[in-house]
């Protein structure tokens, strides 16, 4: 017996208790209409539960675990190393990518800025400070004591000044003015420890030099519970003591790595 | 720097071509020459006298440093000495050309400050050897161009920089193995925290 001959029975039997006339013919439609709609409820409860009991008794289908993070390195080898004169805000260029620790240690380094030349005012070398460090929208602010004093973030704000512990202890910012040897802190900090840039990215070694670039390592540990589940975009406030007219100019001019190359005699200052 | 000339009334005028290139065993070579009549001597050197076997194309006088180009054309060369033009590495050698002014009575170099005053500064990008057969005599003579194209014209087609890769980065810094990776790490994927 069909479904559709099950309905029609059941409007025979109820039409046979309401009797004829337009009052019987309504209560027909809606005491049918009623019932249908019970029996339909029933079906999809029945579903329901047998869906509830298969999912107990067999192995469930893998669903997308929402805390884990896949990316793309954004590395590009054509990408031109920047010089920075004065202050600036940059991103850097990413120049190594390291996944350690069974995926949940990231190691990035970010190559920010050409080393400049001897200042022309003075004749000093130009230095280079990391001022800030900003993981998104908020900036960090690194531990005081300690042995990863100055690299070890304790904690970060937004513009509002609302303090954030979710990257506590588990994001690490190095900093490198010139080469792989010459660590430095960040600006307003002292450093716990000084560690050379390849005894921090695993891999490398006394050959990974990174003569006269200017660079950050920081370094992601994964951790679901304080929120730590992607790698954030990194912002680096970077600032060259260079920064009168002449003295950029003339720095940009002579420099045979980045610049134009013109020779000292050719080039006519007093 | 500036040249004073206004007590004189009449003036005459030479280029001096000062040619620095490298020879077949790549030493320094400073060629000399100029459109003077015969050879002289300036600041010490000794500028062979060309006359009019000597030409330069005409280029605007600039307030300020151009790209202007312009050619060096020297003729009458005999065809038996033409391969001594091969063994000089040309192209890539730098080349000065000053202007001296004369006294035309005494054709005397003016003791004036400034003189001869730089005219131009730049390198040879090319140059050309023409031969001119005189079917009468039946020989010929050989031309040399020299293309040159100023110091401001090669800057602005240079490129500079140093680019994040292994090959540019070691190119610089023999060793360096800073951005060895970098090609291996290009639009990797990665996947942080999977077990």
């Amino acid at each position: 017996m069909s479904f559709g001959s099950i309905i029609s029975g059941l409007g025979s039997m109820v039409g046979g208790l309401f009797g004829g006339g337009i009052g019987g013919t309504i209560l027909k439609t809606a005491v049918a209409g009623f019932s249908l709609y019970a029996i339909s409820n029933s079906i999809k409860k029945s579903n329901t539960e047998k869906t509830a009991a298969e999912s107990q008794n067999q192995v469930p289908k893998p669903t997308q675990n929402p805390i884990k993070n896949e990316g793309t390195i954004k590395a590009d080898q054509n990408a031109k190393i920047p010089v920075i004169y004065g202050t600036a805000f940059t991103t850097g260029l990413i120049t190594e990518a390291v996944m350690s620790n069974n995926n949940t240690r990231m190691t990035i380094v970010y190559t920010l800025s050409e080393k400049t030349g001897v200042k022309l005012s003075d004749g000093t070398a130009s230095t280079f400070a990391l001022n800030e460090v900003f993981a998104g929208e908020q900036r960090l602010v690194f531990d005081t004591s300690g042995a990863l004093a100055g690299i070890q973030v304790a904690y970060s704000t937004d513009t509002s000044g609302n303090q954030d512990k979710s990257m506590s202890g588990v994001v690490r910012v190095y900093f490198y003015n010139g080469n792989s040897t010459s660590p430095q802190a960040i600006s307003g900090y002292g450093l716990g420890t000084t560690s050379n840039a390849y005894d921090v990215v695993p891999g490398w070694t006394s050959s990974h030099a990174m003569n006269d670039l200017i660079f950050a390592v920081a370094q992601f540990d994964y951790n679901p519970d304080k929120g730590m589940t992607s790698i954030p975009e990194m912002k680096f406030r970077v600032q060259n003591t260079m920064t009168q007219p002449g003295d950029v100019m003339n720095d940009y001019m002579s420099n045979t790595r980045y610049g134009a190359g013109i020779p000292a005699g050719e080039i006519y200052s007093e | 720097m500036s040249l004073d000339l206004t007590p004189y009334p009449a003036i005459g005028s030479a280029l001096f071509v000062k040619l620095t290139t490298f020879n077949s065993t790549g030493v320094d070579e400073v060629i000399t020459f100029t459109d003077y009549h015969r050879s002289f001597d300036l600041d010490g050197t000794t500028y062979t006298g060309l006359g009019q076997f000597m030409t330069i194309t005409e280029t605007a006088s600039d307030l300020r440093a151009t790209n202007a180009e312009l050619t060096i054309t020297l003729s009458g060369i005999v065809t038996s000495t033409v391969d001594l033009a091969q063994d000089f590495d040309l192209k890539g050698s730098t080349i000065e050309i000053y202007r001296g002014i004369f006294d035309p009575t005494t054709m005397t170099l003016l003791s004036i400050t400034g003189n001869p005053a730089g005219r131009f500064i730049g390198y040879v990008v090319n140059y050309a050897i023409d031969e001119e057969y005189d079917i009468a005599a039946r020989n010929s003579t050989i031309s040399v161009a020299l293309i040159c194209s100023s110091t401001v014209g090669l800057l602005q087609n240079k490129l500079s920089g140093r680019a994040t890769n292994p090959w540019e980065q070691r190119d610089l810094y023999p060793g360096d193995a800073g951005m060895d990776r970098v090609p291996n790490i290009a639009n990797a994927n990665y996947n942080f925290g999977a077990p």
